[in-house]
């Protein structure tokens, strides 16, 4: 009874929590576009940082408009005959370069944290992580702008991006330092965290539900590496 | 018949003629490492597309020509941003009523901003010029030109901008466009990630660091 009453005190999170899924860079090909994460706006590339292998995405290639490439291959890649609608919705969001965790097909709850290192650029500084990519295109975003040295909560619906909330305090971090991003999900409850340091709480509309993968805007040159995605029962 | 102001002309000439060389030589010697922006660059190309105002193609003349006015910009054609700028170097005068009106504008939310579809390219280069005299107002000129973006405002002004706001506020510098002299010699102030300051100061259209402080020899 004793061992019962302790395994129920124990359950929560931790034991219902899988196996972690980090994204694995280390057989891309350096000054190519990356084939784990596909690139849906922007230019995305692989480079080698203090001899590792990280995705820069280089917003000097940034123009009004422009989405990636290889969008309609990309697109249908991971939605299939619904990669047209999910096209026409992306393009809207021209201004915000996206590139899509190819191996991770649905994230409901759990935790995914990325490691950034801003680079670079004049009107924005952006590095997030994109969440709950719906096949219409609409997705949830929770980034940190080195211009406004803030974590915020925005959300991206029938190609109007919307702000949702702000973390608790500014944090300046400096250019070519890395640090991290993670958010946790349990249900409608969101967490925001930058290195560790809880600063954003939200209740959701509705439970999370779609793919994931990296955010960014503009012009924002950023370098990304550990993707790594944790997720739970509940 | 030589008059004496020929005489002099004669002798200036002649002057010139056997102290060229020498002088152009020792300037080549000594400045041997120095390479001078490169004006076929594409960043070169796309500041003079950008501040080209052949098109008249801005919406307010009045307020154009009254940021012209006080910025002393009326009789003078629009300069390539090289992205170095002494951080003592003398402000322009102040013209009260044009700062105010920037001040109001500044302090209004919402309020349309002299960009360059306002105010044309000279225009906004004179917001640039008279917004650094004061502190408070050039960060606000600094976010309404990034939230304008690059159609709106120059990006190398923009980069200039940042620099003076992020020093005035204590932080490093991150294109190294901000200069002071230091041991008798005019160099930029600290850069924050320097391994990648050009890096950025091409994506903001600017030369190369070194390439710019050459300028300025």
């Amino acid at each position: 009874m004793r061992r019962l009453v302790l395994c129920l005190l124990i359950t929560p999170a931790a034991l219902l929590a899988q196996k972690p899924i980090r994204v694995d860079l280390s057989r891309e090909k350096v000054n190519a576009e990356p084939t784990k994460f596909l690139p849906m706006v922007g230019s995305w590339v692989v480079t080698n940082e203090g001899g590792r292998k990280v995705v820069l995405v280089d917003g000097r290639a940034w123009k009004k408009g422009q989405p990636a490439g290889g969008l309609a291959d990309n697109a249908r890649a991971i939605y299939g005959a619904r990669h047209e609608e999910f096209i026409d919705n992306v393009k809207a969001f021209a201004y915000f370069p996206i590139a899509v965790a190819r191996d991770i097909d649905n994230f409901e709850n759990g935790e995914i944290s990325v490691r950034f290192q801003m680079i670079g650029g004049t009107l924005d500084r952006c590095s997030g992580i994109m969440f709950d990519l719906k096949p219409n295109g609409d997705y949830l975003a929770v980034r940190f702008n080195g211009t406004e040295d803030n974590l915020v909560l925005w959300t991206f619906n029938n190609g109007k991006r919307s702000f949702v909330k702000r973390g608790s305090e500014n944090v300046p971090l400096e250019l070519g330092t890395w640090h991290e991003i993670k958010i946790t999900v349990h249900g409608t409850q969101l967490a925001g965290y930058l290195d560790g340091k809880h600063l954003l709480d939200y209740t959701l509309k509705a439970p999370v539900s779609g793919k994931v993968g990296l955010w960014s805007k503009t012009d924002s040159m950023s370098e990304f590496a550990d993707f790594t995605v944790t997720p739970s029962a509940q | 018949m030589i008059t004496r102001q020929a005489a002099r002309l004669a002798y200036v000439a002649l002057a010139l003629a056997t102290t060229a060389p020498v002088a152009v030589m020792a300037q080549r010697t000594t400045r041997r490492a120095c390479t001078p922006p490169d004006t076929t660059a594409a960043w070169f190309q796309q500041q003079r597309q950008w501040r080209s105002d052949q098109k008249h193609d801005w919406s307010d003349d009045e307020f154009r020509n009254a940021l012209l006015g006080a910025a002393g910009l009326m009789a003078t054609p629009l300069t390539t941003q090289l992205g170095v700028q002494r951080m003592d170097e003398a402000s322009i005068p102040a013209d009260t009523t044009v700062l105010s009106r920037l001040r109001t504008l500044a302090a209004t939310r919402g309020s349309a901003w002299p960009t360059r579809s306002v105010v044309g390219a000279s225009g906004v280069r004179a917001v640039w010029l008279l917004a650094q005299r004061d502190t408070a107002l050039q960060r606000v000129a600094l976010h309404r030109m990034m939230e304008s973006g690059p159609d709106e405002a120059l990006p190398a002004d923009v980069a200039v901008l940042e620099d003076r706001v992020r020093l005035q506020s204590g932080r490093k510098q991150l294109y190294g466009s901000q200069l002071r002299m230091t041991n008798g010699r005019l160099a930029p102030a600290p850069i924050e990630d320097s391994a990648h300051v050009d890096m950025r100061r091409d994506a903001a259209g600017l030369p190369p660091l070194r390439q710019a402080m050459c300028s300025l020899r």
